[in-house]
């Protein structure tokens, strides 16, 4: 435009702009600063910067974290020394080393603030305008306001319920922030199709130690081993727990072994005083060779093994012939190696294995991580010092609220994975919408804080899943691939600007408190309010028809503001947990983290479990079980006269079961049923949860299995069958995983994590990709000289299911029959910085799980690498 | 009284154009305050804004001072650099501040053309109070916020803006050439 204009031109046309309605952007400001100062007396008063206590969520790690807020803005970020996360795992240790060490935080928990303060993240509502979905097709953004947008998913949401279709909400949300939240929502709105993030990480190593210890996550104590054997995992530089690389350090320092077991030479495995390298996936096979001949050469720990497990004589017997030569077939790890391993890992005690999601993403997974798990049991070293301890977990205790039945299935068929996890089957529920084999076709999608594009296996599928959905609704802070398919994005929240309680990673009670640093900068609602709001805008209520969303959890009052009313929820899960304090309490507290002064117990199994004063303990009694034996409808005297569990007389039903082989029934002094022994020992309480067994006279708690001891052979595995309806072995088998390399696709291709990077969503951090800024493929040097490839050179990737270029990175750090490359590259959304930079390594997998616990299966891939 | 108050509606004008998906009763006034600006559809128009204005993409101009001003160290760019605390000090000190729930980067070019209509609307209340003092110094206030802060980074800004094609954002580049001058001959005004 060339015309130019005087100062009278624009005060002339001033008239026309005054149509425009007065702007809201400003109020009067409070903190008496509303009487404007004169010019002379503005305060040089600079406020005074703050440092605001609050957890890091850059990853899962959850480190305690100190803010630095100047003038309303983040300025740095520090370690935070009064949250066991970042200073060390065991509480010993952690009120030591916070007051000589202190607390430690990784790279991406410093680039925080450009992650606050990133450029090219979503800042308002935006409306699909483009109807045509796919990758790299234009949406055609519309701003759009938030009332728009919140009144459209709210009514779309109304409309589905309305016509009985409750159940074709699909849901997917991250797994360490503001889910229970979403939980209350998708129960009391009636879809069973609520899924998060766990499948996509460790769902099998969950699998592998509740079958053998009972716990979904024990944790190492590896400040105090002398003896550190790691099966694929990069504890010192991998995505999460800022704290490891200086606890493995401390346990060097103090004459620990380390030795790392996978295919690739990763940071820990650098560090370590032996790499191993070995096939992908047959790590198990290897534990096994190890058990042998722990147990041949009698350097197993039998004082343990007798007292506190389970099924070791069929165990033995199993491992009899998985002699060091049958594991050198299968791992290619040298018989001569594994003797020198068993001799090493017996004789330096306390000794400590651990596995994470290395052989966890393959199709033999959990079998593969009990036989890792059993070697543990071996050294006598579960729950004790320096060796797996199962944490205690009693932190902010969610309430669940009253919501529908629902008589639909879900869409993942999570029941017919054995030893699923509640996280659900990603690759399942998205398989089957692009196949048309899901049970109903879903309509609605709302995907919380989660790339599925970028980090489910088979990238194509994902995104004709996605297509498939009438509505999808993404809220992610920046535009990733699968926003790229929303019809609307709603703008999330760092955790700079956001609420949180967290509870992992340690070996007892801390629970921390994320909290907002700074409000959401670009006036947006956290995650949790927009729940809360779309709630609110549908008007929905409990199955009582009771309000949820409106009502003050604690204070029963309606609460208008969505925060006040996040706050008092919160609150409520502290107060009804183990801290029992209010938020306001957290909040006060050093640090803002509230930590259970008993601290790390070792030797829990050996606690003793109290019957309450006063119970009377009979025998000849019976316990009544509904038809289907789950519930337990009272109990029977010995006159033959049926009790409720509360005392009063019950009519018993024609269908139900009597158990009449219970060795006793304990009633409370007032004669209400407060537990039983069962048949085999098993101390239960009124609702057959277990409790613990019997032992000398005594009940001792033991371990969360069936048996409450530790379980080498597995009845319950060998009960069930798995997805596909195969039997479970009862032993930790080794079984070859589905896909090996054939002479089309020769070669392994795996995947792993460094600390420059979380998952996928890191990769628009400036300092984060400057860090590493390229996932070059790593192939061995022999390999690259066969295939006659230079480092550097540009080369196919190729897959059954994907091909794409890459560079290569000739190494002598990886297997030669192995290929591998860093998660999280080749984006083509997300932002100006992340597009265009290395591989995405989903296009070449296939979208499938593991058939016992769901795992998604990112490293059971074989490819052919070729010169561009 | 009434230059300040033509001002003042001027830039609460430029703060909507700049601040706000468009709508209908936008672009009406768009039509018969810049002479010339043609509108295209709406849809087109409101694609137009969040490319241009929103973000992300090759085509974004970042609207926010501090980006052009403080493009912090080896050229990472990042919101709220020193000049978004600046600005955000000046608001206090004028009585105001960024309303709950709207965003709240404060060196948003909408805020700053917000922050001059009020400091305008001040001055035209000053002067139907009688109070000359006063309105001198919101006058002052003025000039100092538009000498080092709104006009120090408002050519480079719409430069990057004006590197587009199509119709819609014809209308924005029109949109940003009409602040430009106005802007300028405010800089000129208040010497
Ligand atoms: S490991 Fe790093 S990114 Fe993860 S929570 Fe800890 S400091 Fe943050």
């Amino acid at each position: 435009m060339t015309t130019t204009f005087t100062r009278r031109d624009f005060l002339k046309l001033a008239g026309a702009a005054g149509a425009v309605a007065l702007g809201t952007r400003f109020v009067a400001a409070k903190n008496g600063r509303a009487a404007a100062p004169s010019l002379a007396s503005r305060a040089a008063g600079q406020t005074a910067g703050n440092w605001i206590a609050t957890a890091c969520n850059m990853c899962g790690g959850q480190t305690g974290v100190l803010v630095r807020v100047d003038e309303g803005r983040v300025a740095k970020i520090e370690p935070n020394p009064d949250n066991p996360i970042g200073v060390a795992n065991v509480s010993t240790d952690f009120w030591r080393w916070k007051n000589t060490d202190g607390a430690a935080m990784c790279p991406k928990g410093n680039a925080g603030p450009m992650a606050l303060y990133d450029p090219d993240r979503v800042k308002t509502p935006l409306k699909r305008t483009n109807p045509e979905k796919g990758k790299g097709v234009d949406p055609g953004w519309a701003a759009i306001s938030w009332d728009e947008a919140l009144n459209t998913i709210a009514a779309k949401l109304r409309d589905l319920r309305d016509a009985g279709e409750a159940h074709k909400l699909v849901w997917f949300s991250e797994d360490h922030s503001f889910v229970d939240i979403q939980k209350d929502f998708t129960e009391l709105y009636g879809t069973p199709n609520y899924h998060n993030h766990s499948n996509l990480c460790d769902v099998a190593r969950k699998a592998s130690f509740k079958l053998v210890v009972g716990d979904e996550r024990p944790l190492g104590d590896f400040a105090n081993a002398r003896h550190i054997l790691l099966f694929g995992w990069n504890p010192l530089s991998a995505t999460k727990w800022s704290h490891l690389p200086r606890i493995f350090t401390r346990a060097i320092e103090n004459g620990a072994k380390l030795v790392v077991v996978d295919p690739y030479l990763s940071q820990t495995a650098a560090r370590a005083h032996e790499w191993i390298p070995l096939r992908p996936a047959t790590d198990g096979a290897l534990a096994l060779a190890l058990a042998h001949l722990l147990i041949k050469w009698n350097l197993y720990d039998q004082e343990f093994v007798n007292n506190w497990t389970t099924g070791f004589d069929d165990f033995a017997a199993f491992v009899a012939d998985k002699t060091p030569e049958w594991a050198e077939q299968i791992t290619d790890v040298p018989a001569a190696t594994i003797r020198r391993m068993a001799r090493d890992m017996a004789n330096l005690r306390p000794a400590v294995v651990d596995v994470w999601s290395g052989p966890g993403q393959h199709s033999n997974a959990v079998q593969g991580g009990r036989a890792i798990a059993i070697l543990n049991a071996l050294l006598g070293n579960v729950d004790r010092p320096g060796g797996l301890i199962n944490p205690e977990r009693k932190g902010p205790a969610r309430q669940k609220p009253h919501g529908p039945k629902i008589a639909q299935p879900r869409l993942d068929n999570l029941n017919l994975y054995p030893f699923g996890h509640g996280s659900g089957v990603y690759t399942e529920v998205l398989q089957s919408i692009v196949d048309g084999t899901a049970a109903y076709m879903p309509k609605i999608g709302m995907v919380i804080f989660q790339n599925l594009v970028l980090s489910v296996p088979g990238t194509d599928n994902v995104i004709e899943a996605l297509k498939k959905l009438e509505f999808l609704v993404v809220v992610d802070t920046m535009l990733s691939e699968t926003a790229e398919m929303a019809d609307i994005v709603i703008p999330g929240t760092t955790y700079l600007e956001r609420y949180d309680l967290t509870t992992n990673w340690v070996t007892w009670t801390s629970v921390s408190l994320r909290q907002p640093a700074v409000e959401p900068i670009f006036g947006q609602l956290p995650e949790y309010e927009f729940v809360v709001e779309v709630a609110r805008r549908m008007g929905l209520k409990d199955a009582d028809d009771k309000d949820f969303f409106t009502v003050g959890r604690i204070s029963g009052q309606p609460v208008d503001s969505t925060q006040a009313w996040y706050e008092e929820y919160l609150s409520e899960q502290l107060l009804k947990g183990g801290p029992k304090i209010s938020l306001d309490d957290l909040k006060a507290l050093p640090g803002a983290v509230w930590i259970d002064p008993k601290g790390t117990r070792y030797e829990k199994f050996k606690d003793e479990v109290h019957l309450p004063d006063g119970a009377q303990t009979k025998t000849g009694y019976a316990i009544v079980k509904s038809a289907d034996g789950k519930t337990i409808l009272g109990f029977k005297d010995d006159r033959g006269a049926a009790h409720k569990p509360d005392g009063s007389a019950l009519d018993v039903p024609a269908d139900a079961k009597m158990d009449d082989k219970v060795q006793q029934i304990i009633l409370d002094k007032d004669g209400k049923l407060w537990g039983y022994v069962d048949a085999k020992g098993i101390l239960k309480g009124a609702d057959g949860s277990e409790k613990g067994f019997r032992r000398d006279g005594k009940f001792l708690k033991g371990w969360s299995t069936p048996s409450r001891l530790i379980e080498f052979t597995s009845a319950q595995a060998a009960a069930r069958k798995d997805r596909n309806g195969n039997a479970i072995d009862a032993q930790p088998v080794y079984t070859p995983r589905d896909w090996f390399p054939n002479a089309d696709f020769p070669l392994y291709l795996i995947n792993w994590k460094e600390s420059s990077h979380t998952h996928s969503r890191t990769f628009n951090n400036p300092w984060l990709i400057e860090l590493m800024g390229w996932n070059r493929l790593a192939i061995n040097s022999v390999t690259a000289a066969r295939l006659g490839l230079k480092d550097g050179d540009e080369i196919w990737v190729e897959s059954p299911y994907g091909k794409a270029k890459a560079l290569a990175r000739v190494t002598q750090g990886i297997h030669p029959e192995v290929v591998g490359w860093q998660h999280g590259f080749g984006h083509w959304g997300l932002g100006h910085i992340a597009k265009g930079k290395g591989t995405a390594d989903g296009s070449f997998n296939k979208t499938i799980s593991d058939p016992i616990s769901g795992m998604a299966l990112h490293k059971e891939v074989c490819v052919k690498v070729y010169r561009v | 009284m009434e230059t300040s108050l033509a001002r003042a509606s001027l830039y609460n004008f430029l703060a909507a154009a700049f601040g706000d998906p468009p709508t209908p009763q936008m672009m009406e006034a768009w039509v018969k305050t810049v002479p010339g600006l043609r509108p295209a559809p709406l849809d087109e128009m409101s694609q137009a804004y969040t490319r241009l204005l929103v973000g992300p993409g090759a085509d974004y101009a970042p609207p926010y001072a501090s980006l052009y001003l403080n493009p912090s160290s080896n050229g990472k760019p990042q919101l709220w650099g020193a000049a978004a605390a600046a600005v955000e000090a000046l608001y206090g000190e004028a009585g105001v501040e960024i309303a709950p729930g709207q965003p709240r980067v404060p060196d948003h070019l909408a805020l700053e053309l917000q922050f001059m209509q009020h400091l305008c609307a001040r001055e035209a209340d000053a002067e139907v109070r009688g109070d000359s003092a006063q309105a001198v110094e919101w006058r002052e206030r003025q000039r100092a916020f538009l000498r080092d802060h709104l006009w120090p980074w408002l050519p480079q800004f719409v430069a990057r803006l004006s590197n587009t094609q199509d119709e819609a954002r014809a209308v924005y580049r029109a949109l940003a050439a009409f602040m430009l001058a106005f802007v300028q001959s405010e800089v000129a005004d208040h010497g």
